[in-house]
């Protein structure tokens, strides 16, 4: 019984593996636009109402509405009302990285407000300019204390692109589908893929630790 | 004796709350101003003011050939200004991501736009200054805080300011390395530095100031030579201010 699944599995990986460049692929930019995005609404979060309001708008909006009502919405909704269709790959790349930005937007502000006002005043008194002490005095440290967060949400980020298989992009689970549809092994296959994000998602753990105890053997914080 | 800070009817409130009222005073180049008061008597804000880390409503501030007036400050002016004043925290607010040596350099490079071998020089030169140079590469975390305040003297000082604001540098200190930060302020007094320097070390006063301002409630209750201040302050708030922190002493 053991030997069956294993070998079904085992059957399985060749087909299922063609889904891990996009499930990668589709994550690595998603998040780096969402990283993009995010640290601009997580410093407008910063700003006076005018910039705070529509940042605070954005947050709240994608925290709140369902994933896959977004990927369904961007991939079949909004092509109806803009008269042209919007590319598979295009709408996953795209609403991973609004998703993600909406998390990392309130990352990237926790952090930011998480620095001491001592560090801007000392800043402000030497002389550097308001500019100058974000990008040389609060980001730097402030990007240390995202480090975990933005770990966690890349590796939401990762998984989340599981839900891509509804607007058919033939990322992990959407390649397991469709060979589970021939062949009925959705037990092996499905636990297959699981294994697979597991071993994803660990790999990146272990290189997230690795890089927050280099920086911390690098002094500070 | 030419002046170099003249500070003229300031007023400043939070809210409702009065926090300075009327405040004048002035600074010649070379001599050093104690402030004294009780918590909460403005003594912070008022030289908070003075490097526009703090607005006031009325009255006005001259640093050199800089003119501050109430609300918020043209920022080429703070600039201006910030360019001549250095400030102490209490807290030392040394850069948490950057070695000792880097506090002091890199500031020098984004500010006065020094190239990395003249920064670097004269950090080292400072470090040495304050006998930090042993440390130039531990990050403020590893360092005592005699040895933090120390090296926030290095980093304000790098800057070559004309003034040098100290706010309470040693109330968030133990009590044994007071006398460290104390040896090195008394060192730069002598040395001709201008100093305003907010304390409750009375013997810093006593033995370096060239005159004690003390605050009250955000007035300014009386002020005068250290000699006068200590022997024989006119006022009765005065006289009981300071025997209240010399018997604490």
């Amino acid at each position: 019984m053991a030997a069956d699944v294993l070998q079904a599995a085992w059957g399985a990986l060749p087909y299922v593996l063609h889904g891990l460049p996009y499930t990668l692929g589709i994550s690595m930019a998603g998040l780096g636009g969402g990283f993009l995005l995010g640290v601009l609404l997580g410093l407008a979060g910063l700003g006076t109402w005018l910039w705070r309001a529509p940042a605070l708008l954005y947050v709240e909006f994608f925290r709140g509405t369902p994933l896959l009502v977004q990927a369904l919405f961007l991939f079949y909704g909004l092509p109806q009302f803009i008269g042209r269709p919007i590319g598979p790959l295009t709408a996953s790349v795209l609403v991973i990285a609004m998703n993600a930005a909406a998390y990392i937007a309130e990352i990237v502000r926790g952090a930011m407000i998480s620095i001491s006002p001592g560090q801007r005043e000392a800043g402000l008194a030497l002389g550097l300019s308001l500019v100058q002490v974000y990008l040389w005095v609060i980001w730097p440290q402030a990007f240390r204390r995202m480090i975990p967060g933005l770990g966690n949400q890349a590796i939401t980020s990762i998984k989340d692109t599981s839900i891509l298989s509804v607007i058919g992009v033939g990322e992990l689970v959407r390649q397991g589908q469709v060979y589970i549809a021939t062949t009925f092994q959705a037990f092996e296959v499905y636990a297959l893929i699981a294994l697979l994000y597991l071993a994803i998602t660990l790999g990146f753990s272990a290189l997230l630790r690795h890089t927050e105890l280099r920086l911390q053997r690098r002094g500070g914080l | 004796m030419s002046l170099f800070v003249s500070v003229n009817h300031l007023n400043k409130c939070f809210g409702p709350q009065p926090i300075l009222r009327d405040v004048s005073l002035e600074v010649p180049l070379g001599r050093v101003m104690v402030i004294i008061g009780q918590s909460g008597s403005g003594k912070s804000t008022l030289i908070r003011c003075i490097n526009g880390l703090e607005t006031f409503h009325g009255g006005s501030i001259r640093v050199g050939e800089v003119l501050l007036e109430p609300g918020r400050q043209d920022g080429r002016r703070l600039r201006q200004v910030r360019r001549q004043v250095g400030m102490v925290f209490q807290h030392f607010n040394l850069f948490g991501h950057l070695d000792a040596q880097h506090n002091i350099t890199m500031p020098l490079q984004r500010v006065l736009g020094l190239g990395r071998r003249e920064a670097e020089d004269r950090a080292v030169a400072l470090l040495e200054q304050v006998g930090m140079l042993d440390h130039a590469r531990q990050y403020p975390a590893q360092l005592s805080g005699g040895q933090q305040q120390r090296l926030a003297i290095a980093r304000a000082l790098a800057m070559e300011p004309r003034l040098l604001l100290f706010d309470e540098p040693t109330s968030a200190l133990d009590p044994e390395m007071v006398g460290e930060v104390l040896a090195v302020m008394r060192d730069l007094a002598h040395s001709g530095m201008t100093m305003i320097v907010v304390t409750h070390e009375m013997g810093f006063a006593r033995n370096v100031a060239d005159e004690v301002v003390f605050l009250d409630k955000g007035v300014i209750l009386e002020h005068g030579s250290p000699e006068v201040m200590f022997n024989a302050p006119r006022q009765p708030r005065t006289r009981a201010f300071l025997s209240r922190i010399l018997s604490s002493h």
